[in-house]
């Protein structure tokens, strides 16, 4: 048996998805802030494949990876050239440009580390996503003690997003057989047809945003008031243990780079390396 | 229609959460349009900018609320929901509309711009608070490792000239021939919230 998360559909019996969304939330909030904190390679490397071991363990399809392959491209290439061409990071020049910045033997380590660092967050976010569905989204946001209306604001925009995407279809189709053309013109002039395009999706998301206020407030919706939930989530031990767990993680890695330095630029082991 | 402490009504949540799919499904439209190699959910016509900025003059707060989960929802699938996506692309499209909505109440522009004055307001205030917004989003991006403090300043002027001009083109569209209508609008904002 499967069951469909946000992204894929993923076995029933992974083990994320007997947690409940607080520590859901709180796992995205950590590998995030983990992989803020740290700034040495190695380190990155070990978390990375843990992360990726954690995939194994949650049954999440390992194609949902190679689909963030393009993004991790896409971004590595910008912090190479971002870094290649303008930082200066001591080290032993190999090369200084006109402009004055340079590239050293620890340019390219530091700008590898960079990358490690934008893939931890990718894996770990996708990797908690992949096992949460919108309702745990709405639930945990509810958990956190946070306004249910921001919950419910959450959950429509994530809905409407392909019910816009339908209706743009049909409005760019409609204006096509009445003789406008997308693709014709200098770009402004192409720009200010997508523009004009908008403005009936806009009346008929105004429309619908009536529509839908009618419906939720037949169905007694208020902004503030009190209400009750359909599915009960209730918060084990287990995930209370968890969510303690996360954040200790997260202080441990701080206390590990400010107190110790082992995960500070080139942190450890390097550091026996590179004498720092 | 119900009406509840401070004027807000379930009306407003819901514009922002349906206007908040309209932003996301233009932000992967532009994305997959005209993207900037190594911004993460980058484009270089940010088409839900336009459309943020006008319903923040509309809506208020639930316009730029619209456009910081749209852009984070239109960014994600890409970039991943990730921090940064979230502190740069997200945060930014929120600060953004909402300074401009600043400048808009402070000077008591009228958003259907009918005369020059408003106008002159609405070029300015756009490129004002575009250019504070990528400064923000850079900072960000430069927090994060993602580029140098060098970058930074050409970072900023790349990002104010591309989204100070898909805000003109589309904003100013929509913003001349939509306003008086959505005046009469049961949830169009005067104020902040309501």
């Amino acid at each position: 048996m499967s069951q469909r998360s946000m992204f894929v559909h993923i076995s029933k019996d992974s083990p994320l998805n007997l947690l409940h969304p607080l520590p859901k939330l709180a796992s995205i909030l950590m590998i995030n802030t983990v992989a803020l904190i740290i700034e040495a390679p190695i380190p990155f490397l070990i978390l990375i494949i843990l992360v990726m071991f954690a995939f194994r363990i949650a049954k999440v399809p390992l194609m949902r990876i190679w689909r963030l392959i393009v993004a991790l491209v896409i971004v590595s290439q910008a912090v190479i050239i971002s870094y290649v061409f303008t930082s200066r990071i001591p080290g032993k020049i190999i090369y200084e440009f006109p402009w004055g910045t340079y590239v050293s033997d620890m340019t390219l380590l530091f700008s590898l580390s960079m990358i490690m660092r934008y893939s931890t967050m990718l894996l770990g976010s996708t990797l908690i996503l992949c096992t949460t569905s919108d309702r745990d989204i709405t639930y945990g946001i509810s958990s956190l003690k946070l306004p249910y209306s921001l919950a419910f604001i959450f959950t429509l925009a994530f809905r409407s997003t392909s019910i816009f995407i339908d209706d743009f279809a049909k409005v760019r189709d409609a204006m096509i057989l009445r003789g406008t053309n997308f693709y014709k013109g200098s770009i402004v002039s192409r720009a200010r047809s997508y523009a004009k395009l908008l403005i009936p999706l806009i009346f008929i998301a105004l429309r619908r945003v009536v529509e839908y206020t009618y419906a939720v407030e037949a169905k007694g919706f208020t902004v503030t008031g009190k209400r009750t939930y359909l599915h009960r989530y209730d918060v084990k031990p287990r995930d209370i243990a968890i969510s303690i767990l996360l954040a200790s993680a997260a202080l441990f890695t701080f206390i590990l780079k400010y107190w110790f330095g082992i995960l500070s630029f080139p942190g450890w082991p390097l550091n026996m390396f590179f004498g720092r | 229609m119900e009406t509840v402490r401070g004027g807000i009504k379930p009306g407003h949540l819901v514009v922002s959460g349906v206007f908040g799919g309209i932003c996301a499904g233009a932000a992967l439209f532009s994305i997959i349009m005209v993207p900037i190699p190594g911004i993460p959910g980058g484009s270089g016509f940010w088409i839900p900018a336009g459309l943020y900025f006008a319903l923040t003059l509309w809506f208020g707060f639930w316009g730029a609320l619209a456009g910081h989960i749209g852009t984070f929802i239109g960014m994600g699938p890409f970039f991943g929901f990730t921090f940064q996506v979230w502190a740069d692309g997200a945060l930014g499209d929120f600060l953004a509309p909402l300074i401009n909505l600043a400048i808009f109440r402070a000077t008591r522009a009228d958003p259907e711009l009918k005369t020059g004055r408003d106008m002159g307001i609405w070029l300015i205030s756009v490129i004002i608070s575009t250019c504070l917004a990528a400064m923000w989003i850079h900072f960000v991006n430069y927090s994060f490792g993602t580029i140098t403090f060098d970058l930074w300043k050409w970072g900023v002027i790349a990002y104010t000239i591309g989204d100070t001009l898909a805000v003109w083109i589309i904003g100013t569209l929509l913003l001349r021939s939509a306003t008086k209508y959505i005046k009469t609008f049961p949830y169009y904002v005067k104020g902040l919230f309501s």
